[in-house]
């Protein structure tokens, strides 16, 4: 579990957003993945090809682990700060069962 | 954000290589645009330090709060300081492409100066997909931009940076539950010839010293030569296993941080062809330049860690080095400033260079890290393991771009970045031939994703 240490020394702003439709409180400043951190989201997204929970991994914009749709966009949520009433959901993706399109025969 | 069309240099990267470049550069009247893809300038050394509160500055320490004067050259009139801004592509005739805010824009440059820096190198262990396990630079993030914590992490691996998180953390009232290490009598016997160069650079030995010694008397849980290491659980992380001295351990964990040393970025320098070369103790590829930092296309210099790893204190002094060497190549200054002016740097470069082949002994990867096992997820966005990639390589696949478009191992949103060299070392292992056969992705334009319909924007306008 995360937890903030002394975040009102910057006086620093609250605001909520949503994720999957729940809101989740965050600070000014924040990414979207860390706010989903702090808040103890532990499913980002569901893979596309497994169809496993997946996570953020590297928190700086590498690994594309944390993406996330904001605005229709599928975008990485570690690299885009909060907005007051923000609406963030999961990325929707087709399920392959566990098939890769070129196994399919 | 309005992008200049022309402009004497481009820096791409604004961590302490950038910063510095950017910053020497202009102070000899050339115009620089210096790009960067975070909201905040200093990299992920120096994350965020322009906002950050005393105590958050106190938790990370003197070398973190030194970051704030590298910032400040980003209000020089002479830099147009970008942030928030992605570099997508850079062609042949150095036209460099950029996202921004949903919309692409085109700077042609004179010279082109890298410093993208480095990310960590992937630790391709069982379970190193499932929820929360992340890296131990991700906590250093946490921690720098949102004063987030992990309340019991257990950090896993090898390097400095291992040892700086854990004191952070403690610091920050929130001690690991327990270090898991994995460097090996081995790694002190191949680093001891190294210690009497190190000596010259004792600052930063001393500092490695005291870190170990704060997290002894902390009474953090130890374990060393860790091996056998596989992460449990069923949706998320639940457990991680090992064995240490011999004796098999499992530790309850649902916040597990995994480091192996960082390793070069190379993708843009891959995406324009520059010549690499591969650190053998270290197992990386990096770019080859001079010393100035120019590259084998002498209109692009790499900086900084991008070029190999050697700390943020010896990137701010090839930032200024490259900076002087590309104002010569422009005309702004005449080779006797630049060997006047460089020559000092390239001292003080060296001396902070010294302890480098000391730590990258020391903490060289090992190797059934490095070689996972069969189930381990090798290529996290494509989901494929070890298992399918040897499967390849026996049926007589030794290239990784072969074995990329037979599995599509790197094709993933992530373009390679977290699999292309577990990808290079398993064939490496496991091919018949492994003398000169391992090298690295094809990387194409866009390295980074971007919708569609900005490219067609792009091209409208041109």
């Amino acid at each position: 579990m995360f937890e903030r240490i002394n975040i009102n020394e910057n006086q620093v702003d609250k605001l909520s957003f949503t994720f999957g439709g729940k809101v989740v409180s965050a600070y000014q400043g924040d990414t979207v993945a860390a706010a989903l951190l702090g808040a103890g989201y532990k499913c980002f997204r569901e893979t596309p090809v497994l169809g496993l929970n997946r996570n953020p991994y590297c928190m700086m914009g590498s690994c594309y682990d944390c993406l996330v749709s904001i605005g229709g966009r599928n975008v990485q949520s570690c690299m885009v700060e909060c907005e007051q009433g923000m609406v963030v959901e999961r990325v929707s993706h087709t399920k392959l069962t566990g098939i890769r399109p070129h196994e399919v025969s | 954000m309005k992008f200049p069309s022309r402009t004497d240099i481009v820096v791409i990267g604004a961590g302490p290589a950038g910063l510095a470049a950017a910053c020497a550069a202009s102070k000899h009247g050339a115009q620089v645009v210096l790009i960067d893809e975070q909201a905040t300038p200093g990299g992920q050394i120096y994350r965020n330090v322009t906002n950050s509160g005393p105590q958050i500055r106190s938790i990370l320490g003197d070398e973190y709060e030194y970051g704030t004067g590298l910032t400040s050259c980003t209000s020089r009139k002479q830099i147009k300081y970008c942030p928030k801004s992605t570099v997508i592509d850079i062609d042949n005739e150095l036209n460099v492409t950029i996202s921004n805010n949903n919309k692409l824009s085109q700077i042609k440059a004179g010279h082109i100066i890298i410093a993208t820096g480095a990310t960590e190198r992937p630790v391709p262990i069982p379970g190193w997909t499932l929820p929360g396990v992340m890296t131990v630079g991700a906590i250093q993030i946490l921690i720098k931009s949102s004063s987030l914590v992990p309340s019991e992490a257990i950090l896993v691996g090898s390097g400095p940076l291992l040892y700086l998180t854990a004191v952070q953390l403690i610091a920050a009232g929130k001690p690991p539950k327990a270090l898991i290490e994995t460097q090996t009598i081995d790694n002190y016997f191949s680093a001891l010839p190294h210690l009497a160069r190190a000596v010259r650079n004792y600052k930063q030995l001393s500092k490695g010293i005291s870190l170990i010694n704060l997290i002894r008397k902390e009474g953090v849980q130890r374990f060393s030569a860790s091996k056998d290491i596989n992460i449990l659980g069923d949706t998320s992380a639940e457990s991680i296993t090992f064995s240490s001295g011999g004796v098999k351990h499992d530790i309850n964990s649902d916040e597990i941080f995994l480091h192996q040393g960082i390793i070069p970025s190379i993708q843009i320098s891959k995406l324009l062809k520059l010549k690499h070369n591969w650190h053998p103790v270290q197992r990386y590829f990096y770019p080859d330049t001079d010393r100035y930092g120019v590259s084998s296309n002498n209109a692009i210099s790499v900086v900084g860690d991008g070029g190999g790893i050697f700390g943020a204190k010896s990137a701010e002094f090839s930032g200024q080095i490259s900076a002087l060497k590309v104002l010569q190549i422009l005309g702004f200054i005449n080779k006797e400033v630049l060997e006047e002016s460089s020559e000092p740097l390239m001292i003080k470069r060296s001396k902070e260079e010294s302890s480098r082949q000391f730590i990258d002994a020391l903490y060289a990867p090992p190797s059934n890290i490095l070689n996972p096992k069969d189930e381990a997820i090798v290529c996290r966005c494509e989901e494929l393991t070890a298992q399918e990639i040897r499967r390849h390589i026996h049926s007589g696949s030794v290239e990784v771009n072969q074995i990329k478009a037979q599995s599509r191992c790197g094709m993933g949103n992530c373009q390679g970045r977290y699999c292309g060299t577990t990808l290079a070392e398993i064939i490496a292992n496991d091919s018949d031939d492994n003398s000169g056969k391992v090298s690295y992705f094809n990387i194409r334009m866009p390295i980074k994703l971007v919708c569609l319909k900005e490219l067609a924007d792009l091209s409208a306008v041109k």
